[in-house]
């Protein structure tokens, strides 16, 4: 038995968990100043991200639209008036001495994450609530022996959802499921890059273990500072096993906030529950109210995408794709192009579409760092070129070709091809085609023993030499299939 | 050269041309740097910024170009007030040197209606203090007696406009501030209605009463200037939509009047009751619809002022921490001590008392004891207005409850000082537009009276006031002082 399983048969797991996502707006929170990441120090403020004297909140409308998106995705109850108020505590990062947020009225409540398991199964984890907030700027602390800091306000003000899951997530593998689920879904909707080295995705835990069936909660512990999938699921690891610890020791759990410290594999503890601060919340008086009709509700829903799991599934069984392929689809907002190009391919299947999309056309988008919005070859040019490769009036080599130029700005996939001059496979009669397969053979001497002695990788070398000699045009797989025979003789 | 003292009267003759608005500039800033070594109603004079602009304005007229309706008149802008590249110190060591980057609302329709910002006038540090003695760049002197206080927080916006040192002030009005010092000094001070002035870049003290507003000789200029500086501001969330004032003011109905007894019958002090007995009649003889009213819940009115304010300005003076900006100490061990000590070193005796106060109000286990009850009397109070309101258009009451009191006075007895504001803080709690008038004089000290009205209905108050002031003509009475 592993030690967790040693664990789990005595004790229940309990993990909750608080995820900020950082919004793709085009304005902070309360302020027109832009946000994006790695920016000169210094560059993306203005008097209200600053808190100087006398400026003024205001709500980014754009960023309640998000906030809504996400509400209606996972199911969330809109409350039509929610508050905003000042949580206090001095911080050099924070410029006003408080951070507007959302406390005693968020804008929503309940809900649920689908979270997708390897083996395609989905669990709805429960939500206790989601609300807005502003971001603080970011303090960077010197070299020991340095006597000051330096603090970037780019990010201060910047707009914040806070996803507070219930203590409804049973070990550390579900946690990470969940975060890349919740990942998946935020990206899907287009409102964040959730990227946990960017801190466009940053999540806290919550812990406690209680004993196996008992209906009360044991005493938890928060970790903060968790960066990365591996994070959470090695401090969670290494929480459930010190509470396991400390419980069977016959002591209790102190209340307090962990810090995860991933150069020595452990928490450390910052502050206990007596040290914990008074936020002295109190309802925000700059700003009114945040009322949210329910005629912009309605209107924003029409604007919500199926979510990702919902796309995967119906990609499987409509198109005969397999989860792997759906996946990535989903995950890099192909969806809409590859159901544009699977619907104009006559008579190729649409399993060739997804290939196609998830090797040449994304390889293409992240080299030109494109969006899937704006892909580098139009539906109707790459349906076209497939259906040529199915037909047989184009090689795969020569089909690659052919979507080269096409990416790099060229229009019309048959046009091209015969511009290319690779348009037909050889019209060679099979004994032509096996006598220039024969005499290559005869003059690879090399080449053949490399093949007697089980290197196979030398296929490459013959196919390259037909495919010389034809200028591409020969079809790949028929040659391959004609080199075996005659080597194996 | 005859250069008028009335700001309509400037603006007139500036547009069309009679006078210069060069020379009027001069001439008001020679009297201020005359007068203001013995009143120190100024913190900053920008003697070169307001002449350029004076100058600019010369060109407009004679290019056939309107400047606008505040032509040429010189204004004074409390220091709390963001003014760009003019520095703004809200009377405090923390702000000594801070410059601002940008203009407050307010002061960019200043600009744009030809006014002439003459500098920054001296106040309680950070609007906290009803005397003016809070200010870290000393105390301003009453105009009419300079061994008494002209009231605050807008010590220095009353005192310059009694003074005649600039023919309009903008005040700020978080319990009284603007029409306190204007009772004590014989001006016309006006609290808008909450929303109707935005506060972007207003220096907030607390956040759900401060409104910033008129100071003038009467009730008209007051107009004039509530007209150019109302209406709605986008980058202020609690800005009313729809909230610009017309002027002249045009109303021809005969308001109906109603006096708050419960208040006026507190009045202990004979000369500040006097003047209100004489109120009274004056309305009374000019055939005016008087009802009484009550307002139950005024009594709570300074306890509920002083822990909503408090609370709020606890969170509002958090950003002074000496990282971005403002006085910083010179000696720290570690970021906690270098918290303390520049808070300490920067802020007063006063403002300290209120952020302590504030602090405790809203810390856990007393924050529904004191902030959330305190809400609910408010709205109690607000209630109480908005039913006295069933029956009349405005309400008269007194503005202090005694004429302006000796420097040093109340120094030490912050609840005595802090009772004085106890008819001033219910408009605030209220969000209603007030107003104070001259109402006569207890000796040498100018009392004042006080008019409420509806909310957005500030036009009533002004009104009133301009039937009111016509009778006893105390607002043309100069303040010995400064007589020549």
């Amino acid at each position: 038995m592993t030690d967790m399983e040693k664990i789990t048969a005595k004790y229940d797991v309990v993990i909750g968990l608080e995820v900020h996502i950082q919004l793709k707006t085009k304005a902070k929170m309360f302020s027109p100043a832009p946000y994006k990441f790695g920016a000169e120090p210094n560059t993306l403020i203005d008097p209200i991200v600053m808190g100087l004297p006398g400026v003024l909140p205001k709500i980014n409308e754009e960023a309640v639209n998000f906030a809504i998106k996400l509400a209606l995705a996972l199911g969330s109850e809109i409350h039509e008036v929610s508050r905003f108020a000042r949580k206090h505590y001095f911080y050099p990062d924070l410029p006003k001495g408080y951070q507007i947020t959302q406390y005693e009225y968020p804008y929503c409540e309940g809900g649920a994450i689908p979270v997708e398991y390897e083996d395609g199964s989905v669990s709805m984890v429960p939500l206790v609530r989601i609300h807005m907030e502003e971001d603080t700027g970011k303090s960077m602390h010197m070299e020991e022996g340095v006597n000051f800091s330096l603090v970037d306000y780019n990010r201060a003000g910047a707009p914040l959802l806070e996803i507070v899951s219930q203590p409804a997530i049973h070990s550390p593998q579900e946690a990470v499921a969940y975060l890349k689920s919740l990942r998946q879904v935020v990206r899907h909707l287009g409102i964040c890059d959730a990227n946990m080295e960017e801190g466009s995705l940053r999540c806290d835990a919550n812990i406690s273990l209680k004993p196996v069936g008992s209906e009360i909660l044991g005493i938890r512990t928060e970790i903060k500072n968790l960066n990365s999938f591996k994070a959470v699921e090695q401090a969670l690891t290494y929480e459930i096993h010190r509470h396991y610890d400390v419980l069977e020791a016959g002591d209790s759990i102190v209340q307090a906030t962990m810090l995860w410290d991933p150069a020595a594999g452990r928490t450390r503890v910052m502050r206990t529950k007596e040290e914990a601060e008074d936020y002295r919340y109190f309802p925000e008086p700059d700003l009114p109210p945040l009322v949210i009709e329910p005629e912009r509700i309605e209107r924003i829903r029409r604007t919500i995408p199926e979510l990702p799991h919902e796309a995967k599934a119906r990609l499987i069984k409509e198109y005969g794709i397999t989860r792997y392929d759906a996946e990535i689809l989903v995950s890099d907002a192909l969806v809409p192009f590859f159901e544009e190009v699977a619907g104009r391919l006559d008579p190729a299947p649409a399993k060739k579409a997804a290939n196609w999309i998830i090797t040449e056309v994304l390889r293409e988008l992240k080299n030109e760092n494109g969006s899937a919005e704006d892909p580098p070859v139009s539906a109707e040019d790459l349906a076209l070129l497939i259906d040529l490769v199915e037909e047989g009036k184009l090689t795969g080599i020569n089909a690659k070709k052919v979507f080269d130029e096409l990416a790099k700005g060229s229009t019309g996939a048959e046009k091209t091809a015969e511009r290319l001059g690779v348009l037909g496979t050889v019209a060679m009669a099979d004994d032509e085609l096996e006598a220039m397969c024969r005499n290559i053979v005869q003059e690879s001497p090399a080449q053949v023993a490399k093949w007697k002695k089980g290197n196979h990788k030398v296929m490459g070398y013959f196919v390259g030499q037909v495919m010389r000699q034809t200028k591409g045009k020969a079809q790949a797989q028929k040659i391959t299939a004609l080199f075996q025979r005659i080597l194996d003789e | 050269m005859n250069i008028p003292a009335l700001a309509r009267e400037i603006a007139d003759q500036v547009r069309s041309g009679i006078l210069k608005a060069s020379d009027v500039t001069e001439y008001y800033l020679d009297k201020t740097e005359k007068l203001n070594p013995a009143i120190n109603a100024f913190i900053t004079i920008d003697r070169e910024g307001a002449l350029d602009r004076a100058r600019e304005i010369d060109s407009m007229v004679e290019r056939g170009e309107d400047p606008g309706p505040l032509a040429g008149v010189p204004v004074g802008i409390k220091d709390n007030i963001a003014t760009h590249a003019l520095r703004t110190t809200c009377g405090s060591r923390m702000l000594e040197d801070w410059v601002p980057p940008y203009d407050a609302h307010v002061v960019r329709r200043l600009r744009q209606s030809g006014a002439v910002i003459m500098g920054k006038l001296n106040m309680d540090e950070f609007a906290m203090g009803g005397s003016g003695e809070t200010s870290f760049f000393g105390p301003t002197r009453n105009p009419h007696s300079l061994e008494h206080v002209p009231g605050g927080s807008s010590s220095g916006s009353a005192a310059a406009v009694a003074a005649g040192m600039v023919p309009l002030a903008l005040g700020t009005d978080t319990g009284g501030s603007i029409r306190q010092p204007a009772a004590y000094t014989g001006i016309t001070g006006m609290k808008p209605t909450y929303g109707r002035v935005s506060r972007f870049g207003l220096v907030a003290f607390a956040s759900s009463l401060d409104q910033i507003g008129p100071m003038a000789l009467d009730a008209q200029d007051a107009a004039l200037l509530l007209s150019v500086i109302a209406g709605h501001d986008d980058y202020d969330s609690t800005s009313i939509r729809d909230s610009a004032l017309i002027y002249p003011i045009d109303i021809k109905e005969k308001l109906r009047i109603g006096i708050a007894r419960n208040m006026l019958d507190s009045i202990e002090h004979s000369g500040v009751r006097a003047s209100m007995d004489r109120a009274i009649s004056f309305f009374e003889e000019h055939d005016y619809e008087i009802h009484d009213i009550t307002l139950p819940h005024s009594e709570y009115g300074v306890a509920v002022y002083h822990i909503l304010a408090t609370s709020e300005a606890s969170s509002n003076l958090a950003r002074y921490d000496g990282i971005k900006y403002g006085h910083r100490a010179k000696d720290f061990s570690d970021l906690q001590d270098m918290y303390l000590r520049t808070r300490d070193e920067g802020f007063g005796m006063e403002v300290k008392r209120r952020i302590m106060l504030g602090t405790y109000a809203l810390s856990a286990g007393y924050y529904d004891a004191y902030y959330t009850r305190a809400q609910k009397v408010r709205t109690l109070i607000r209630q109480d207005f908005a039913q006295a309101f069933e029956k009349v258009d405005v309400i008269i009451a007194p503005m202090t409850p005694t004429p302006a009191f000796r420097l040093g006075e109340l120094a030490d007895d912050p609840i005595s000082m802090y009772l004085m504001d106890s008819f001033a803080v219910q408009a605030n709690m209220a969000g209603l537009p007030a107003l104070s008038v001259p109402a006569g004089y207890d000796g040498s000290l100018p009392v004042g009276l006080q008019i409420l009205a509806p909310q957005m209905k500030d036009e009533y108050a002004l009104r009133v006031a301009m039937d009111f002031q016509e009778a006893g003509q105390w607002h043309h009475r100069v303040p010995v002082e400064v007589l020549p």
